[in-house]
């Protein structure tokens, strides 16, 4: 780093330099005149005995440079005044790139955001699920959680938790709330430490409702409690349940879902009060995502196999257990295979990548027609001493400076869509969280992304300096490759790019036509002009299987309600500009198969059945 | 290397490394400027040795580079501002290294040229 650093330093250098030979002459003109010698005999006899003072600076000047970066920067610098000199073409090709680039890396960054990034947890490597193993489906029941836990000992620590929803009352204000219940080990398996407090470990769990504690996200604390310190020893109701607040959680922790960021951590004892049912005592009830560090020196699919021994162990102990499977694979979604969102989004990065691969076969085309236009040029600079590699050295500059730029365009737009993307909230019924916004490895993708298309339509030109006959192109001709060459590798571009583009165009079209489609999908409803609203009326302490009849405000008349939701939620959309007050529960299932049997069921008819409530048995019995 | 014997008129390179090593050995002595190195070296050789005043800021670019000696703008006895280089703890080490090869070759030079054995 010595030579970076005397970049910033070199004219300080330079200056002390060229101050000190002065002197150094000065000093000797003394000498010579105290010596007797008249001014001016003595000066040039200082000059004399010096040498030729430019060239000794120079040559100081030589210690502090290094030849091969001076001449990249040469090259640079070459390059930059080239393009200057034609703007327009510097414009349009930066421009492409800068689509190109921008696109791949917005795709990157959700890729990686989604899929690559690991769960932010110590030691992220050795965090890993345990799935069933012929669906890969990832929930567990409480009591194969307990077996798996207690009978194998491929792990060092198993954790097993399940999201939770619930109204949670600060002050006697209530709200939506998000959280997870988790096993009393969970924090100690996963080796995170709180921000504040502490959090609850297994000796805090007694036998159903023993432990009364919550832990707060960081993010939630200080939204809600303005981080203040103070909170501690505070009680929060769950659904109208007091827990105590212990700890808070560090702010880059927040909890072990990707896409879903806990508000709070509650122990798992403590759940059933909260949501009014018991997860924990069946076996074919499977709520719970149970994760886990293996010991030392065990892999995943040892693991595995452990596991399978002790499925197979259950399922003769217990008919519900037939046919369990276990595999156990990296926790997050980088250890999914099977996601779909992980296949949508390498799909679409294909795509990305050619329209990247476009652009840099139509840019290779026009540097390659720039290059025989400098024909003459370059010849002459090959004839008077350049060799082939220098020049060829300078176009492929050339073509990386106009492949950074355009990177750097790219990703400054790339990172504006990103950090729009990622403040985007994809679904209100739940605290989804798109952690999308780019990081160091999303970067350093742009900038390889960068260089390596600089590289690929520079090379083109580079090959044809490579081959020219220096003689021919001064006598008047020009650079170009011999013509079947050139047909090959022009025509090979042109159908590159015809190739790339008609796929691109279809894809866009394909998918524009899904999305239209997807758009006028019959809902048994017409949605136009009509707007959503929800309640959970478990929230409320409600039983979600009692059913309760809704009411319409006088004078509101235009309210209805259809089975859109799910687990005993459901929704009421009413008509835009008509104030509807609701009160609505869960639609009985009669109802949902009422309604789906009529398809496009107008929303006026569903109001005229049941708005006046008395007549809603002919809908939902 | 640039060192010139005294009253020859074709100049003749030593050997590499030996003006660096004056200089080193003279820095070690005492700290001192430029133009006071071309007369130090002048007079400690009784004027058998010159050194070309030019090649002298060059080698000491080098050696500021290589952090063998160190720079600092003073006023000297004579009241002028000179910038006076100070020997380092790896220019000390450098110079006890080359010394020894030094050595090392002008005892093999030696025993080269000394007469044969009759």
């Amino acid at each position: 780093m010595q030579w970076f650093r005397q970049l910033f330093t070199r004219r300080n250098i330079y200056s002390d330099l060229s101050q000190e030979i002065q002197q150094h002459l000065a000093e000797k003109i003394e000498d010579l005149v105290a010596d007797g010698m008249p001014r001016e005999e003595a000066e040039h006899a200082a000059r004399r005995a010096f040498g030729n003072a430019t060239r000794v600076e120079e040559s100081g000047r030589e210690a502090w440079t290094s030849p091969r970066i001076e001449s990249i920067f040469s090259d640079l610098k070459f390059a930059v005044r080239r393009l200057k000199k034609s703007p327009g073409f510097a414009v349009t090709a930066i421009l492409t790139l800068a689509l190109g680039i921008g696109a791949n890396m917005v795709v990157f960054s959700v890729l990686n955001g989604l899929v690559l990034r690991p769960l932010n947890v110590p030691d992220p490597g050795n965090l890993f699920q345990v799935v069933h193993g012929r669906s890969d489906w990832p929930s567990q029941s409480y009591r194969d959680y307990l077996d798996y836990r207690d009978r194998d000992h491929s792990f060092s620590g198993l954790l097993a938790y399940c999201d939770l929803r619930a109204a949670l009352t600060i002050r006697h204000v209530a709200m939506r709330s998000w959280g997870y219940a988790a096993s009393g080990n969970y924090f100690d398996v996963l080796g995170v430490q709180p921000a504040i407090g502490r959090f609850f470990h297994s000796t805090d769990e007694h036998g159903p409702a023993s432990a009364p504690y919550i832990v707060l996200s960081y993010d939630f604390w200080r939204r809600q409690f303005d981080s203040h310190p103070n909170v501690l020893g505070e009680t929060i109701e769950l659904n109208r349940h007091p827990f105590t607040v212990i700890g808070v959680a560090r702010p880059d922790f927040r909890g072990t879902n990707a896409l879903y960021w806990a508000d709070y951590w509650i122990p798992l004892a403590n759940a059933a009060e909260v949501t009014g049912f018991d997860d924990l005592p069946y076996r074919d009830h499977y709520p719970f995502d149970v994760m886990g560090r293996l010991k030392p020196g065990m892999t995943p699919q040892a693991a595995t196999q452990n596991l399978n021994a002790v499925a197979r162990q259950m399922a003769r102990e217990d008919p519900k257990d037939e046919g369990l499977t276990a595999l156990v694979r990296l926790a997050g979604p980088a250890g999914d295979d099977q996601d779909p969102a992980r296949k949508a989004l390498l799909g679409i990065m294909l795509l990305a990548f050619l329209v990247l691969l476009a652009a840099c076969a139509n840019l290779a085309s026009i540097f390659a027609a720039r290059t025989a236009d400098r024909s003459r040029e370059l010849a002459i600079r090959m004839a008077i001493g350049s060799s082939r590699w220098l020049v060829t050295r300078q176009l492929l500059t050339e073509a990386v400076v106009v492949s950074s730029a355009g990177g750097l365009v790219g990703s400054f737009f790339a990172w504006l869509l990103l950090a729009a993307l990622s403040q985007w909230q994809p679904s209100v019924d739940f605290p989804t969280h798109l952690p999308i916004a780019p990081d160091a490895r999303v970067y350093l993708a742009a900038l390889a992304a960068s260089i390596a298309s600089g590289i690929f339509f520079g090379l083109l030109p580079a090959r044809q300096v490579w081959g020219t006959d220096v003689v021919h192109v001064i006598k008047g001709g020009y650079i170009q490759t011999e013509s079947f060459r050139r047909f090959a590798v022009r025509d090979l571009l042109l159908m590159v790019r015809i190739v790339v583009c008609t796929l691109l165009v279809t894809a866009s079209l394909v998918a524009a036509r899904g999305m239209l489609l997807s758009l006028h999908v019959p809902l048994a409803f017409e949605p136009k002009g009509l707007m959503l609203a929800q309640a959970d009326l478990r929230m409320a302490r409600r039983d979600r299987r009692g059913g309760f009849g809704w009411r319409a405000v006088p004078g509101r008349r235009r309210l209805v309600c259809v089975p859109l939701g799910n687990n005993g939620v459901s929704a009421c959309p009413h008509g835009v500009g008509n104030h509807g007050v609701f009160s609505l529960a869960g639609v009985s299932s009669g109802c949902r198969d009422a309604v789906a049997s009529r398809p496009r069921v107008h929303l006026a008819r569903l109001w005229r059945v049941t708005a006046g409530g008395h007549r809603q048995s002919d809908f939902c019995p | 290397m640039p060192m010139i014997p005294a009253k020859k008129t074709e100049p003749r390179d030593l050997f590499r490394g030996a003006l660096e090593m004056m200089i080193l050995q003279s820095l070690r002595r005492q700290p001192m400027h430029g133009y006071a190195l071309v007369q130090h070296i002048k007079l400690r050789s009784n004027d058998l040795l010159q050194v070309e005043e030019g090649s002298l800021y060059p080698a000491l670019q080098r050696m500021l580079k290589d952090n063998l000696v160190k720079a600092v703008w003073e006023i000297s006895a004579s009241n002028r501002k000179v910038r006076t280089y100070r020997i380092t703890p790896a220019g000390i080490k450098r110079l006890e290294r080359e010394m020894s090869s030094f050595e090392q070759m002008l005892t093999g030079i030696n025993l080269v040229l000394a007469p044969t054995e009759s």
